[in-house]
């Protein structure tokens, strides 16, 4: 699926090359850097390069949660989402958001929500979280649905001291 | 007196005595048919007799050829693995004392073919290995221990005794009272194979449909196994199979032989017309020295000095004790290699660079925040992409065993767990248990395996110490449970070939992040193209095992997460 990986050598010496070519083809540019036709051009090209990574990958990114997507997301004073996909292999997803809210709220939400929907649920005991040393930082729960199942897990975000919620989902598992 | 008078008187006389010589006569007749009667009745008494203590001598074979003659197995590694099979009990952790007889060849041969059948399946993958090697020393052996038992059991000699000390115990009275019924060496000892494609004492786990639970891709040859052949089919039967009896069965090209003893048949007489019948005399078998399941005995009862009563009399033999075709001491070895977490760049897209060291990760301290050493140079037109802060270890925070080896990311687990199902049941020696998937889940899903990984744990080791239930242990504790056999083999390694079967399954688990790469010269961060994100990802390897040296395979997990930066600036 993925290449192996590359000497360190042979990437400094592409790096070096490209950066070469970029600096002088910058330099030899008669026009002005801010012409909108070649910076459109210079944006598709970056961007084609990235899609080029994701295709390799075969990974989907986005900062927008499907609709679609089986989980509920969590609406409440959030900071940020993202969303990736995988694309080839079985169905397999995976939805971040971040919240100001405390890490209890948001995992008692997920509880109630995917419950509503008719998951079934296992939530990981608190004796295991204190085993894993992670009592107060840390809340997970496994869920089945017909052909689905997730994994919801809560963290406590030490900067925010928000939560940040990290939602994997599979299909025919 | 008168003339007629005299004449009257004269005849009277006559008559009178023609009645008592008639009577002399007649008694004497009765008196003669009577000591006739009574030799009659004393000659046919006394056959009974004979033939009764020849009956009870010859159920007495039957039954004692069961236990003796026997054959020790030797010390050489190809005999050595039987010595699970030398025992009559299905706890393995009953040692078995080293002898194979009628009750127990079933088992020696049907282990010598399971380890042939795991062979055969690696060979077919082509991963067995010194797998068919070992395979066919064990072959070997079992046939060398089996033709072994069939020259005793075929000496008449050695079965002698145990028909005596019935006999002899039985009355013959009326042939006289020293009388007692003794062997009669000669050509009425005979064996015969009786009830041939008959089942063996050997059941099959499952049925034809999940393939008996033998391993992925292997079918038993057909005509190898059967129901019960006993009418009316007994219930408690009614869905099991058996390996057949008298009939070869071929595995990388060996044969493997099975004795017919119908499931809880009493050994019981049977016609003599019945036995001749059988005997390889009268239908051959491509066995060379197979071993009989029945016995002809000859005896005589007599007074000394005076004339013999013969008997003839013939049993089919039966331990009524069946087995399940299992490799009794044996386990699986499941190894859990050490996380690391791998950090890749695209300097030249599409083509992934891993740069910086990988970072580990473990049971006991996931999930954590990892940072990736920065790239120089890591992305399209980037001077420096720094990866960010990322999660790492939510593919395996407060897992258990099973959720390590068939929890997301996804893969071919069915083969996975296909090879941990058949292996398992391959543990089990009582009849009629059976190791489902959903059983071997939940023995590695136990809480107590969350508790060994978070321990630090990476070997578990899965094993039946009863024959009946199946455990997942970690070395010592598996030492522990199972102190008279897995001391001795659970450092032998599988002989097999190491495959993969799960090749680098993957699912993204992180939660995608962005950053900011440092552009060179002229040039800024594209927007909505510099991600990072998290995959996790697995590999499982099978490594199979005949269970020549106790182990039946390895399963081996390789999880890791990588993480992708990806940094793409473009020209102003």
């Amino acid at each position: 699926m993925k290449p192996k990986s590359i000497t360190i050598l042979v990437a400094a010496a592409g790096l070096l090359l490209l950066e070469l070519a970029t600096t002088a083809k910058a330099l030899a540019q008669d026009k002005p850097k801010s012409d909108p036709t070649t910076a459109a051009q210079n944006l598709k090209v970056a961007k084609q390069k990235y899609e080029s990574v994701l295709t390799a990958a075969h990974v989907n990114i986005s900062s927008q949660i499907p609709i679609n997507f089986p989980v509920p997301p969590y609406t409440s004073n959030v900071v940020s989402t993202s969303f990736i996909n995988s694309t080839k292999g079985s169905p397999t997803a995976t939805v971040g958001i971040t919240t100001k809210d405390p890490l209890d709220t948001v995992f008692q939400w997920y509880q109630t929500k995917l419950r509503g929907a008719g998951w079934t649920l296992n939530v990981a005991a608190p004796k295991l979280i204190v085993k894993l040393g992670k009592q107060g930082q840390f809340l997970m729960l496994d869920g089945e649905k017909e052909k689905q199942g997730i994994k919801v897990f809560c963290m406590l975000d030490p900067i925010s001291k928000g939560t940040k919620v990290n939602i994997t989902w599979l299909k025919n598992r | 007196m008168s003339t007629v008078a005299k004449r009257s008187k004269r005849s009277n006389s006559r008559k009178r005595g023609s009645v008592t010589a008639f009577a002399a006569v007649l008694a004497l007749t009765l008196m003669v048919l009577g000591i006739g009667f009574i030799i009659i009745c004393l000659y046919m008494g006394g056959q009974r007799e004979t033939k009764n203590a020849t009956d009870a001598g010859a159920l007495n074979v039957g039954k004692e050829a069961l236990q003796e003659p026997s054959v020790m197995l030797t010390a050489a590694d190809n005999q050595k693995c039987f010595l699970d099979c030398t025992n009559d009990s299905i706890n393995n952790n009953i040692i078995g004392d080293g002898r194979v007889n009628l009750n127990r060849i079933n088992r020696v041969w049907s282990k010598a073919m399971l380890m042939a059948i795991n062979a055969k399946a690696a060979s077919m993958e082509g991963n067995a290995g010194s797998g068919v090697g070992n395979a066919g020393s064990a072959c070997s052996a079992a046939q060398e221990v089996s033709d072994a038992l069939a020259d005793k059991l075929t000496t008449a000699t050695n079965l002698h005794g145990f028909f005596n000390d019935i006999s002899t115990k039985n009355s013959t009275r009326m042939i006289g009272v020293n009388s007692s019924t003794q062997v009669r060496p000669g050509p009425g000892w005979q064996t015969s194979l009786m009830d041939r494609d008959a089942e063996s004492n050997i059941e099959l786990t499952g049925s034809p449909s999940d393939n008996f639970y033998l391993p992925p891709g292997y079918n038993l040859p057909a005509n190898s196994s059967t129901k019960c052949t006993r009418t009316p089919l007994p219930g408690a039967v009614a869905n099991t199979y058996f390996l057949k009896g008298y009939t070869p069965i071929e595995v990388i090209d060996r044969k493997f032989w099975q004795v017919p003893f119908k499931w809880d048949d009493k050994p019981h007489l049977v016609s003599g017309t019945t036995f001749n019948a059988a005997k390889e005399s009268a239908i051959p078998i491509t066995w060379a020295k197979p071993i009989p399941n029945a016995f002809s005995v000859d005896a005589q009862a007599k007074n000394p000095g005076a004339t013999a009563e013969t008997a003839m009399s013939w049993v089919l033999s039966n331990p009524r004790h069946p087995y399940k075709l299992a490799a009794p001491h044996s386990f699986l070895h499941i190894k859990v290699d050490e996380m690391k977490c791998h950090w890749y760049f695209y300097p030249i897209p599409p083509l992934k660079v891993e740069f910086g060291a990988a970072q580990t990760y473990d049971f006991s301290d996931s999930p954590k925040s990892m940072t990736g050493t920065p790239m120089p140079g890591g992305g399209v037109l980037c001077t420096l992409v720094t990866p960010p802060a990322q999660m790492i270890g939510l593919d395996i925070v407060g897992r258990s065993l099973d959720e390590v080896i068939f929890g997301p990311p996804p893969g071919n687990i069915n083969k996975v767990e296909g090879y941990m199902v058949n292996r398992a049941n391959e543990m089990i020696s009582k009849p009629g248990v059976t190791i489902t998937p959903a059983k071997l889940h939940s023995v590695l899903g136990s809480a107590l395996t969350r508790a060994w990984l978070i321990a630090g744990e990476k070997d578990f080791y899965l094993f039946s110490k009863d024959g009946e239930t199946l455990e997942c242990q970690p070395k010592n504790l598996a030492q522990v449970l199972a102190p008279m056999w897995m001391p001795t083999i659970i450092n032998n390694t599988p002989d097999g070939n190491e495959t993969k079967i799960i090749d680098d399954a993957f699912m993204p688990g992180g939660i995608p992040m962005t950053h900011v790469p440092t552009p060179v010269i002229f040039c800024s961060p594209t927007p909505g193209a510099n991600w990072s994100w998290v995959l996790w990802d697995k590999d499982v390897y099978w490594k199979p095992g005949t269970g020549f040296n106790g182990s039946l395979g390895d399963i081996r997990v390789k999880r890791w997460s990588e993480v992708h930066t990806v940094g793409v600036c473009n020209p102003f």
